[in-house]
C-alpha cells in the first residue's frame, strides 16, 4: 500500500495547481447543484404541506332536494379517490366563517338568516392530491344533481405544481451540467497528471506490476478531488441550511440526504473521470 | 536446457513496412545472445516482441514457455515479472534516488519495503554503485545511470534480461563496464541475456556469446 499512497502523493504534487483547480471547480459546481437541490426540496416540502390539507368543497344549491342530497351522500363515498366525506351544515359553515373572520360575527343578526350554503367537504386519498386528479374528481362531483359549485383551489394547486416541476427540471438539468463539467475538469487534470507520470507507469508495467496497482494512485487522486469538492460543497450547504434554519426559521426536510449525496457524487464523478483519463493514456 | 525465448516464423510490419519477415530465433536458458544489426533494422521490434509489448502479425513468439498469442494483459504482467529490460535511454525515475529507483520495481510487485531496499542495496553493490545509493539519479553519469537500470532489472532475479542498445549513449569505458556487468550476471547468476546492439566491437567482450544478425527481416545465427 505504501508505494501506492506515495505515488498518489507524487501524482498530486506533479500537478497540484490543476488539482486544486479541480477541487475548487467541483466544489462550486456541486454547491450549485446542492443549492438547487435544497430549493427543490423546499418547494416539495411546501407542496407536501399544502397537499396535507387539500379537500374539495361541494356547495349545494339552495333548492337541492332531500333525494338529491341522499343520492350525493350515497354515491360520493363510492367514487374512486374519495377518502372521506363530511357534511357541513349552514350553522357549521357560519361557525367556521366567524372563527376565521371574527369581524363578521354579526352577519346572521344583520341579514336575519345564514347566507352560507350547505356543503360537503370531501377529502381525497393521498395519491389523488394533485391538480389533475382533483380536477377530475371535481368534474364528477359537479355533475351530480343538486350541486351548485365545487371548489378545490385548482388554479393555485396547478400553479404550485408547475413551480415544483420547473424547479425540478432546472435541478435535473443542472445535475447533467454539473456531472459533465465536473467529470470533464477532473478528467483533464488527471489526464495531465497521468501524462506527467507516464514514466512511472511505464516502469511499473515493465517490471510486471499488476495493472490495478498502476491505476490505483491516479484513481485515488481523482476520487479525492471529487470527495474534497463535494465535501466542501456539503459543508458550505450545511452553513447555508443553518442560516436559513436559525435566522429565517425555515426547516427543509431531507437536507441530510443532500449533505450525503454531494461528497458521494464527488467520489463517483472523480472515479469516472480518472478511469476515463487512465483508459485514454494507458489504454484499457 | 529449455528455451527461454522462441521466435517461430515471426512477421511484424509497421505502416506497411516489413520489419521482421518469418524470422526464427531461439534463446536457451543461460545463453548470452548478441543481436546485431544497424539502426532501424528491427532490433527494438525484436526486443519489444520479447517483452510482450507488441504482438506479432504472423508466427509465434514464445516467452518463458508462454505463447504471446491470446495472452491477457494481466498474464503479460505476470510474465514480465520474470523479465528484466534495459534501454538506451535508461528509463529511470528522475524524481527519485538511485536506491528508490531500484527498489521501486520490487515494491510494486509486492515485496515489503524494507526487504526491497535491502535487496536493492545488494543489487547496487553488484553493479558497483553501493556508494551512490542515496544520490539523485540526475547527478549520475550515463554509464552509472545504465548500471542503475541494470541493477533495477537484476534485483528481481529475472530469467531473461533484454537489453536494447544499452551502450548506445555511452563512452567506451562506460560501455565496457556495462557489458562486463551483464556478462557477470550471465556467468555468475545464470541470467539469460539478449543484448541488441549495432556495435560489433562488443562481441569480443563476451567470447562465449551466441550471435544473431538481423537483416532484411530475417534473424540468422552466426557461428563463431
Amino acid at each position: 500500500m505504501k508505494p501506492i499512497l506515495s505515488e498518489s502523493i507524487r501524482a498530486y504534487r506533479a500537478n497540484s495547481l490543476m488539482a486544486w483547480f479541480s477541487v475548487i471547480s467541483s466544489f462550486l459546481l456541486l454547491l450549485l447543484f446542492g443549492i438547487s437541490s435544497v430549493i427543490t426540496l423546499g418547494v416539495l416540502g411546501l407542496l407536501s404541506e399544502m397537499r396535507k390539507d387539500l379537500c374539495l368543497e361541494v356547495f349545494m344549491k339552495d333548492d337541492a332536494t332531500p333525494a338529491q342530497i341522499a343520492h350525493l351522500e350515497s354515491v360520493v363515498p363510492q367514487l374512486a379517490g374519495v377518502q372521506s366525506i363530511r357534511h357541513i351544515s349552514k350553522e357549521n359553515a357560519l361557525e367556521e366563517f366567524t372563527q376565521e373572520f371574527p369581524e363578521f360575527s354579526e352577519i346572521q343578526g344583520l341579514l336575519g338568516e345564514i347566507p352560507l350554503p350547505e356543503s360537503y367537504r370531501i377529502t381525497p386519498k393521498e395519491n389523488w392530491r394533485s391538480a389533475e386528479l382533483m380536477g377530475m374528481l371535481a368534474k364528477k362531483l359537479s355533475s351530480l344533481p343538486g350541486v351548485e359549485e365545487v371548489y378545490y383551489g385548482g388554479e393555485f394547486l396547478q400553479g404550485a405544481e408547475r413551480v415544483y416541476r420547473s424547479v425540478l427540471f432546472v435541478t435535473a438539468a443542472l445535475f447533467i451540467v454539473v456531472f459533465v463539467a465536473t467529470t470533464f475538469i477532473i478528467f483533464q487534470t488527471l489526464r495531465l497528471t497521468v501524462t506527467s507520470r507516464k514514466d512511472v507507469i511505464e516502469v511499473g508495467l515493465l517490471v510486471g506490476a499488476p495493472i490495478w496497482k498502476m491505476r490505483f494512485p491516479f484513481m485515488l487522486d481523482g476520487c479525492l478531488y471529487g470527495l474534497f469538492g463535494g465535501g466542501f460543497a456539503a459543508l458550505a450547504l450545511m452553513g447555508f441550511a443553518w442560516v436559513i434554519g436559525n435566522v429565517l426559521g425555515v426547516r427543509i426536510p431531507g437536507l441530510e440526504w443532500v449533505f450525503a449525496l454531494l461528497p458521494l457524487s464527488g467520489i463517483f464523478l472523480g472515479f469516472i473521470a480518472s478511469s476515463s483519463a487512465l483508459s485514454e493514456v494507458m489504454g484499457r | 536446457m529449455s528455451n527461454v525465448l522462441e521466435f517461430q516464423r515471426v512477421s511484424k510490419s509497421y505502416f506497411g513496412k516489413e520489419v521482421l519477415l518469418e524470422a526464427d530465433m531461439t534463446v536457451r536458458e543461460g545463453d548470452f545472445v548478441f543481436l546485431i544489426g544497424p539502426t532501424g533494422i528491427g532490433k527494438t521490434t525484436t526486443i519489444r516482441l520479447s517483452y510482450l509489448d507488441e504482438k506479432p502479425d504472423k508466427g509465434r513468439v514464445i516467452v518463458l514457455g508462454q505463447d504471446a498469442r491470446g495472452l491477457k494483459r494481466r498474464d503479460v504482467q505476470v510474465i514480465r515479472r520474470k523479465i528484466g529490460v534495459i534501454f538506451q535511454d535508461f528509463k529511470l525515475l528522475t524524481d527519485r534516488s538511485v536506491l528508490d529507483n531500484v527498489s521501486f520495481g520490487l515494491e510494486l510487485v509486492g515485496v515489503r519495503s524494507q526487504v526491497a531496499r535491502q535487496r536493492a542495496e545488494e543489487a547496487l553493490s553488484e553493479v558497483g554503485l553501493a556508494d551512490r545509493a542515496g544520490d539523485d539519479v540526475q547527478r549520475l553519469s550515463g554509464g552509472e545511470k545504465q548500471r542503475v537500470a541494470i541493477a533495477r532489472a537484476l534485483v528481481r532475479e529475472p530469467l531473461l534480461l533484454l537489453a536494447d542498445e544499452p551502450t548506445g549513449n555511452l563512452d567506451p569505458e562506460a560501455t565496457a563496464r556495462v557489458v562486463e556487468t551483464l556478462r557477470y550476471a550471465n556467468e555468475v547468476k545464470g541470467t539469460t541475456v539478449l543484448f541488441a546492439t549495432h556495435n560489433h566491437n562488443l562481441l569480443e567482450a563476451v567470447p562465449k556469446a551466441r550471435v544473431f544478425f538481423i537483416e532484411a527481416g530475417k534473424i540468422e545465427e552466426v557461428k563463431r
